[in-house]
């Protein structure tokens, strides 16, 4: 069993705004062991990104994180001073971001945003650290670095970009990869390029990876355990294999049957009614009751306890034959 | 959108200011009756010095504070009028440029650099240097060289609007191009311009002052600049027949200033809260 | 009888790029029947946006032929193209963007139905609100503001204004693509819904495989501005041929771990080349597993072969 890398417990995080506290993140838990990959899934306003900016306390105001820790390695980030934080960020954790567009600086060349980030956390020389360069791009499978050095951020392609962006947050061999939706904004072919990437990385480097996504596939190809959040809580958490094939949360029972199934021929897809509740009015019990067929009293007398094991729901009907079947 | 203007603190100020003005122009003619080219009292009176005339007199014995009064209807009626050209033709020749794009755009294009590239005040005073000193030529001198900056903000909002889904969904219903600019576009490519017009009434205001100094004003109207104008010569002694003008125009222009900045912050988050 | 409605003969369309000239599409054939649903896929570049706007009039040819129940629609006036404009309408991607922030949900609505001058206030009102009930709205979403609805909502409300003038055909350009998982599956099952109700046509264009798997009929292939293959939907799963088709189907995520590690990784190597710069030949060649020297200098057509499936590949 390998020690935790990163541990969250109890992570609260909220937004005052003028039209009252938007309750983004309340009381998640979450475990990551070294060289694994979490998949922390959700759809919009379900709070999955500002758990991950939570975790690096990139949160801005009117963001606040009120309650928690984040212990990486065995340290409370949350109890760093923001001196120390800069040393953790890009040297130990390292995020990469949706859009490689925004996250890039378009006029500085990827070579040296590579080699400045590699700077900023090891003490060696400017040769030294362009060697390391070429030998990142190299590892991201970007063909001809050495030419591919010297080109800025608008002379590559989407994927091309991303595996930029990759090299930097890697530069300083970091222990964790955040990766904030990475290939959502892929094309298919690509993202399947960028994924198998990771999974290299991650077996090569025993890197622990984060991924903070919507999207199932993505999940099932790369994930080894899984957090699903709704409305600012996880309410499923466990093995890959074990959460898709027998979910215990009505919730990810029914994002699994949206995906259309490959075997029978479904005449209509399955659906979710309603909507994502706003996260400045959460309903009192729990938050996913007004969509769920299995609803009853006691569901909005109070917030479900999450369960305990590797493989567990936050619902009064987690265990039993309910979910399974569909 | 109104309520974040009244909590912005600096446009109240600003539009109190500018309604104080606005009623002293209308209606400070019962306080201070007269006609403000009679010349009936003593030359070069200080203010307070005598009490029919609180603010003083100029050289040639007209009270200041009739014709301080009766100057800022003047004043801001030649900041409105102008103002209200130029905006027109900005917004219809930025509308046609950057709807229509291509040699259209290029010719407006030209057209608005080249009156930004010459220095508007000295394109001001050759216009009505050239054509006869009269209110009217003033306004038309102002509105000419006032009109670019909307221009300029109105092609930069119709392109950047053109190409929006829901345009296209406008079009693709089969609306015409003139359906398509009215009620498509200009609802929703207005909105700044009224921050810009605010800001271009304050210019118009000193344009107007500038001219009147230089004596290029109307001389059969009272406006600020021609008070401003009749005090020149008397600059070392009786500093505030220019001063007191200057200081009224000061206020004004101020108060669009603020209340212009109020319009612009709050449409950006207006702005923003629907992205 | 399903006849062809929509009709694409060499359709071409170039964009210059600072100072390259580029193919956004080259001699796109494609055909698409009454009352059938044509799905169109393809990645970022393939040219599938471009097609469609192409296809309503919003942006001009530059060769080719669109024939819509038989008429030329290239040919037509300004003018002349309104009363077609009303049989052809367009669902489009962006929820928020597809609607006038300044104007109300019914007055939105209403707007087709003003511009083609159907019916009176009073009878407009009653469409409005029958469109709005039929995509499962109530009443007071008339008079609500984009901005008040949440994307799914908003996309109802742009089908409701897709279908007010009952047009012949629409087409629905990623109309899904910017929703939530649990939203998508609401909007797909309406649009068969209405499709099935109304008898109306689509071309529908994703990028998500899954998608449109599940709601075409038949799927056409986009590569770098042409179609490379076109067939009934089960034989494109079931026997895809021409190469990229395959490492497209290939590249989908899988649905469960399970499946992730026990199928065998195809991976497409390479990015799609630079816009200005085409591959001579057939385009897919560079990045292609089993390109032969044939490919690299000749131009591969789209062949019809057996069970109405075609192929643009010289191997296939």
């Amino acid at each position: 069993m390998s020690a935790a890398l990163l541990e969250v417990r109890g992570l609260t995080t909220w937004f005052e705004t003028r039209r009252g506290i938007a309750r983004a993140v309340n009381g998640v838990n979450l475990s990551l062991a070294a060289g694994q990959a979490l998949a922390l899934v959700g759809e919009s306003g379900s709070g999955k990104s500002v758990t991950a900016s939570s975790i690096l306390r990139l949160v801005a105001p009117p963001g606040r994180i009120v309650a928690g820790e984040v212990l990486l390695e065995g340290t409370d980030l949350l109890t760093l001073s923001a001196a120390q934080m800069r040393a953790v960020r890009g040297r130990r954790v390292a995020m990469i971001f949706q859009d490689p567009s925004a996250a890039l600086n378009p006029v500085q060349t990827i070579g040296a945003q590579i080699v400045e980030a590699i700077r900023l956390h090891r003490d060696v020389s400017a040769s030294t650290a362009r060697a390391l360069a070429l030998d990142l791009l190299d590892r991201v499978q970007i063909p001809a670095p050495q030419q591919r050095f010297g080109d800025y951020p608008h002379r590559l392609s989407g994927g091309m970009r991303q595996r930029a962006m990759i090299a930097i947050a890697i530069a300083c061999e970091p222990a964790l990869l955040i990766a904030d939706e990475p290939t959502t904004a892929l094309d298919v072919t690509t993202q399947a390029q960028i994924l198998d990437l990771l999974r290299r990385l991650q077996s090569s480097m025993g890197l622990g990876i984060l991924l903070i996504t919507h999207d199932l596939g993505v999940v099932a190809e790369l994930a080894d355990t899984v957090a699903v959040m709704y409305a600012g809580r996880i309410v499923e958490h466990g093995p890959a294999m074990s959460v898709f094939e027998a979910p215990r949360h009505p919730y990810t029972a029914g994002l699994l049957a949206c995906q259309n199934n490959d075997d029978a021929v479904l005449r209509r897809l399955m659906e979710i009614p309603g909507t994502v509740p706003s996260l400045l009015d959460l309903p009192t019990g729990c938050a996913f009751a007004p969509r769920c067929r299995h609803a009853v009293a006691a569901c909005r007398a109070g917030v479900p306890i999450m369960g305990t094991g590797d493989h567990a729901a936050a619902c009064l009907f987690a265990n039993t034959e309910h979910m399974a079947t569909h | 959108m109104l309520g974040r203007l009244f909590a912005n603190k600096v446009a109240l100020v600003g539009l109190l200011l500018l309604l104080i003005i606005l009623a002293i122009a209308v209606f400070g003619r019962f306080w201070f009756p007269g006609d403000p080219w009679e010349m009936g009292a003593a030359p070069m009176l200080w203010p307070g010095e005598e009490a029919g005339n609180p603010l003083g007199t100029d050289f040639m014995g007209r009270d200041l504070a009739t014709d301080l009064v009766s100057g800022a209807g003047v004043s801001l009626m030649i900041g409105f009028v102008s103002t209200g050209i130029a905006v027109v033709v900005g917004i219809g020749l930025g509308v046609i440029s950057g709807y229509f794009g291509g040699a259209v755009d290029q010719g407006v294009t030209w057209l608005v650099e080249l009156f930004q590239t010459i220095p508007s005040l000295v394109l001001a005073v050759i216009l009505v240097a050239v054509f006869k000193p009269s209110i009217t030529m003033v306004v038309i001198a102002i509105a000419t060289v006032s009109w670019p900056p909307t221009a300029r903000l109105m092609r930069q909002q119709v392109q950047s609007l053109r190409h929006r889904d829901f345009v296209l969904a406008g079009e693709a219903m089969g609306m015409s191009h003139t359906r398509l600019i009215f009620s498509q576009i200009l609802p929703n490519a207005l909105p700044p311009i009224l921050s810009v017009a605010t800001l271009t009434v304050a210019h118009a205001i000193q344009a107007e002052a500038a001219l009147a100094f230089l004596g290029l004003g109307d001389p059969n109207v009272m406006s600020w600049g021609t008070i401003i104008n009749s005090g020149r010569e008397q600059l070392a002694d009786a500093w505030y027949i220019c001063g007191l003008p200057g200081f009224a125009i000061l206020l004004t222009v101020l108060g669009f200033n603020f209340l212009g900045d109020g319009l612009n912050d709050a449409m950006n988050p207006h702005l923003r809260d629907h992205a | 009888m399903n006849a062809p409605l929509l009709e694409l003969r060499h359709v071409t369309k170039h964009f210059t790029r600072g100072g390259a000239r580029v193919a956004a599409l080259e001699s796109v054939d494609l055909t698409v029947l009454r009352s059938e649903t044509l799905g169109l896929v393809g990645e970022s570049g393939c040219g599938k946006s471009t097609l469609a706007r192409a296809i309503m009039r919003l942006i001009p040819l530059d060769a080719g032929e669109i024939r819509f129940d038989g008429v030329d629609l290239t040919g037509l006036s300004r003018q002349s193209l309104t009363p077609y404009r009303a049989r052809l309408q367009m669902v489009f991607q962006d929820p928020h963007a597809s609607f006038n922030p300044r104007l109300t949900l019914g007055r939105a609505l209403e707007e087709p139905l003003i511009v083609q001058r159907r019916g009176d206030k009073a009878a407009r009102r009653e469409s409005v609100l029958r469109e709005l009930d039929r995509v499962g709205l109530g009443a007071e979403f008339a008079g609500r503001f984009p901005h008040e609805l949440s994307g799914g909502q908003r996309q109802r409300v742009a089908i409701a204004r897709a279908l007010i003038l009952r047009p012949d055909m629409i087409i629905c350009d990623e109309a899904t693509s910017a929703l939530d998982v649990s939203v998508r599956a609401q909007i797909i099952n309406l649009l068969q819904d209405l499709q099935g109700q109304l008898g109306i046509g689509s071309l529908f264009i994703s990028h998500d495989l899954s998608v449109v798997k599940h709601i075409a009929d038949r799927v056409a292939v986009m590569y770098l501005g042409r179609v490379v293959e076109l067939a009934p939907r089960a034989r494109l799963w079931r026997h895809p041929q021409h190469p990229y088709t395959r490492a497209l189907l290939a590249s989908v995520p899988a649905r469960t771990p399970r499946q992730a590690r026990e199928r065998a990784k195809v991976i497409l190597q390479g990015d799609p080349p630079a816009l200005a710069e085409q591959p001579t030949g057939c385009r897919f060649h560079p990045r292609c597993p089993v390109a032969v020297a044939r490919c690299r200098t000749d131009l591969p057509r789209l062949r019809e072969g057996a069970d109405g499936h075609s192929v643009a590949c010289h191997l296939a």
